[in-house]
């Protein structure tokens, strides 16, 4: 039953990876050919509903669900014990698998006025209520069950992968009512604060630490040193869950609320440097007497890339939210970038980093191809940046002809629709990366080699053999 | 419930808050900040700031050891004071945003108020559940719905005015709001007084591309039509006055057809202001600006009487034959700069409308005076 749920999470997760980014890559047509993407509307899902299945199933689907089954497979593991009630998790994991669809499904319908059917105005916080309360319930689920396991743990030190998985998942129920359920109690205005809150705290408090606890596990191990500093992830863990809830405005600078309210979400996000360099000087120190472990280890490959990624990020967060910066990319593709950078880069190496790990440990298979890792990891490498850097290239031209040459938005298509090429076809090879990565996993579970305990997860360099031979 | 609560919370921190209701000035500057700000920023920068050196200088023996089971309690307590106080913060400000109530001219449409279209047609739409309609489509993934103070400055949103920045009290009306974080399109909060027609509001979502031929937004063709009527009653209802929307009186004053050029004769039975029904629901005003500015098509604003630069090198003045010739053929003569993009299908309107049209064409040309 313990396997079943971890694998239930794990490759509905998959599913999700191949469809949320194709979505994504493939909805970026309408800002170059808007006229191929007439038939979108002939099924009545636009680009503006695309986006919304887009972010639900990348952020719902493959991100919070991968994590969670490396929670799943993880705190047991830390606890040296069993996980308790597997059945909650697995009966969580069809809940969420089943809000995922009725809430794609009520996305498309777009039921403009039912209070239980029609999707919420926030944005992250589009399922409709009836959906939220599944997921509510799924969240819940999950918690029992591994709090009853860290309850029962025979260790009595928690190691810091703990704190944050199991805090990261009481920050996502606490975070989703918030957002999904308090803010039905303000109107106005008073709703765009509540939901920035929100929206801001929707990776801080339940991507951040589901991803972070994911990757303290996976450094050190994949790694085989122990973890750099045990001081350093107390710093990290407490400063981020102080400081994140606050950042939320800075996506609202200059909209008519205080001033000084806006003041606050920027010092707290600029504030936010501590914990990450916290964390970050913890990944990359880890491994140091033993990077060539790299060569071998794809967890560590990804890790180390996810850590790079994130570093990126958290530096430029905090630059964009000061207002000298703030004024000149608000509103353009330069934020989205950002999030792209964060969710599709850092979070997703340590998916990715995750996955490489726990797969041949859930399902006795080594990973049958060295190549294909390699070509999924390369991707990540190069591809990445490149995509990352042309939908960046488009905000800042978007910036500097309205802000600085005062063009019409509609003026401004002549010549965003450069870069935004440049991302639909480098966006194209980063999806191709993800699809490689989840047919080297289905593949593997058909012809993929035995896997014992000891071993590397991927046949280790220099036996090359091809698993037709393996498998004899 | 739930909202007294957060009502109940706003008042007791509302103690710190030495500013009445009347000075809770969106733009006031940091340093106006209210005590219990003071009070929320140092406490929370300062906690951080203890708790960082705390947990780099404080000395380990040994191995490093981790906190004990009292340390994780004591240190768990204070983050979840932390997340509350934060989260609290923000209640407390969306709390009195809420109190603040609407100003008189704010959005003020309830659920089954119809509204007439002031274009002209026999359609109408309900604001309201436009708004609805709105959100279900994810149009704000495109627009937004306020008005910074330095858009006016620059190209995010043309045709604003000072008087058009937003302020909370514009939202007090609506049960939740979309204000946006992206603009791949124009921001929406004054569209409609500047294009108060539903015919082309509906024309112009059923197929954007017809009027503006980059437009990159997608077509909204397969909505009921119940619900286009309803969104574009909702887009027209937006930076109009309500009062004056519901009362059928929105005059040329408040229109920005009307404010840019010379001022139009506002009797409905003169050909100009006849023409004027007809640049909004034919779809002109989709191309064409009356008040100078370059849009997909010249602007109408003093063209009538003037010399036109034709692609062709040739210059014409523009009289009543050449602005016939303009509308019935507009491949004909294609005006320098301009793409050829105008519609052909205008050349079979009646002598009567094409007359208005140019009637009005001419009243918004200086030097034409009053008709
Ligand atoms: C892909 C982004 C996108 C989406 C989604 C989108 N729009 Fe637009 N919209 C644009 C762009 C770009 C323009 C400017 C060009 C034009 O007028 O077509 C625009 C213009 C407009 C205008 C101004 C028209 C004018 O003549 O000035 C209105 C009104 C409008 N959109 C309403 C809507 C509504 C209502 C929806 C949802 C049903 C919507 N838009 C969805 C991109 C979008
Ligand atoms: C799809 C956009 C579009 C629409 C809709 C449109 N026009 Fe035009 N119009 C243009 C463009 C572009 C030009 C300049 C190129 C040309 O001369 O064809 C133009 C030119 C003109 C001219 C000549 C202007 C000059 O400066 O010489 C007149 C007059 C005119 N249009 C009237 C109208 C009227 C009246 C309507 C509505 C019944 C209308 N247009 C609708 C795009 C449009």
């Amino acid at each position: 039953m313990i396997d079943r749920a971890i694998k239930l999470w794990f490759f509905s997760a998959l599913v999700w990876l191949v469809i949320g980014p194709a979505i994504g890559a493939f909805q970026s047509l309408q800002f170059i050919a808007p006229d191929w993407m007439n038939f979108l509307s002939a099924i009545a899902l636009p680009y503006s509903k695309l986006r919304i299945v887009h972010t639900n199933t990348v952020i719902l689907g493959w991100i919070v669900m991968t994590f969670i089954s490396a929670a799943l497979f993880m705190v047991p593991r830390l606890c040296n014990t069993p996980l308790r009630f597997p059945q909650l998790a697995y009966a969580a994991g069809w809940i969420w698998n089943a809000a995922l669809v009725l809430d794609l499904v009520l996305i498309w319908a777009a039921i403009p006025d039912s209070f239980w059917l029609s999707i919420q105005a926030g944005e992250y916080a589009e399922a409709p209520l009836l959906v939220d309360v599944m997921i509510v319930a799924a969240v819940v689920c999950v918690i029992a069950s591994l709090h009853l396991t860290v309850f029962a743990r025979e260790r009595p030190h928690l190691y810091v992968s703990v704190w944050y998985l199991l805090g990261g998942l009481y920050t996502t129920a606490i975070t989703y009512l918030v957002g999904n359920f308090l803010v039905l109690a303000f109107s106005g205005e008073g709703y765009q604060v509540i939901e920035a809150w929100w929206l801001h705290n929707a990776v801080g408090m339940i991507i951040t630490p589901l991803g972070l606890g994911t990757a303290y596990y996976i450094v050190p191990l994949a790694a085989q040193q122990p973890l750099y500093s045990h001081r350093l992830s107390i710093v990290g863990f407490w400063t981020l869950m102080a400081f994140y809830p606050g950042t939320g405005l800075h996506h609202f600078l200059q909209m008519p609320v205080p001033i000084w309210i806006n003041e606050f979400a920027v010092i707290s996000s600029v504030l936010l440097g501590i914990p990450v360099l916290a964390v970050v000087t913890n990944f990359l120190a880890t491994p140091r007497g033993n990077w060539s472990r790299a060569f071998d280890s794809y967890p560590l490959r990804f890790a180390a890339l996810g850590t790079l990624y994130y570093l990126a990020t958290c530096l430029q967060g905090p630059f964009q939210a000061t207002a000298a910066v703030n004024w000149y990319v608000h509103f353009t593709e330069w934020v989205q970038a950002h999030a792209h950078l964060a969710l599709a880069g850092a979070f997703t190496c340590y998916g990715m980093a995750a996955g490489y790990y726990m797969f041949p440990r859930i399902t006795g298979r080594q990973l049958y191809s060295r190549g294909l890792a390699s070509v999924t990891f390369w991707c990540m490498v190069i591809f990445f940046p490149i995509f990352y850097i042309g939908f960046t290239w488009s905000g800042v031209a978007t910036g500097a002809s309205i802000n600085l040459m005062g063009n019409t938005i509609y003026q401004t298509i002549n010549i965003t629709w450069i870069p935004r090429l440049s991302r639909t076809i480098t966006g194209t090879v980063v999806v191709v990366g993800f699809i490689a990565y989840v047919w080297l996993l289905l593949r593997s579970l058909r012809v993929g080699a035995p896997y014992e305990s000891g071993m590397n997860e991927v046949p280790e360099m220099g036996i090359e053999t091809p698993f037709e031979e393996a498998r004899a | 419930m739930i909202r007294r609560l957060a009502l109940a919370a706003t008042l007791a921190l509302g103690a710190f808050d030495t500013a009445g209701a009347a000075e809770w000035h969106p733009y006031r500057h940091i340093s106006q900040a209210p005590l219990g700000f003071w009070f929320v920023a140092v406490m929370v920068i300062g906690a951080l700031l203890l708790f960082t050196y705390w947990a780099v200088e404080r000395p380990v023996s040994g191995r490093e050891a981790s906190p004990s089971r009292k340390g994780y309690h004591a240190l768990g307590a204070l983050v979840l004071a932390m997340t509350v106080f934060t989260l609290l913060l923000y209640v407390v400000v969306a709390g009195r945003i809420d109190a603040l109530g609407a100003s008189d001219d704010a959005w003020a449409w309830s659920p089954g108020e119809t509204l007439q279209d002031p274009g002209g047609s026999d359609m109408s739409g309900e604001p309201y559940r436009g708004y609805q309609v709105y959100r279900a489509e994810g149009c704000t993934y495109c627009h937004t719905m306020y008005v910074r103070p330095q858009d006016i400055a620059t190209g995010w949103a043309p045709g604003a005015t000072e008087a058009d920045v937003s302020v909370p009290q514009d939202f007090a009306n609506y049960p939740y709001t979309l204000l946006g974080t992206q603009r791949n399109g124009p921001d929406l909060s004054i569209i409609g007084r500047q294009i108060p027609d539903m015919s082309y509001q509906i024309a112009h979502l059923q197929n954007p591309r017809q009027f503006k031929p980059n437009s990159i937004m997608p077509r909204y063709d397969y909505m009921s039509q119940d619900d286009l009527q309803d969104l574009a009653a909702y887009l027209v209802s937006l930076g109009n006055d309500p009062r004056k929307l519901k009362a059928g009186t929105l005059d040329d004053a408040d229109t920005a057809t009307g404010s840019g050029g010379p001022s139009v004769p506002t009797d409905t039975d003169t050909p100009a202001a006849q023409g004027k029904k007809l640049y909004s629901s034919l779809g002109c005003v989709g191309c064409h600006s009356t008040d100078g500015a370059r849009n997909v098509g010249p602007t109408f604003q003093g063209l009538y009487g003037h010399d036109v630069a034709l692609e062709s090198g040739e210059t014409v003045t523009a009289d009543d034959g050449y602005l016939t010739r303009a509308i019935r053929d507009p491949k004909a003569d294609i005006v320098k700069g301009y793409p050829a993009v105008m519609p052909a299908a205008y050349g079979d309107m009646s002598d009567a409308d094409l007359d208005a049209l140019i009637a009005f064409i001419e009243s918004l040309s200086d030097d034409s005076g009053s008709h």
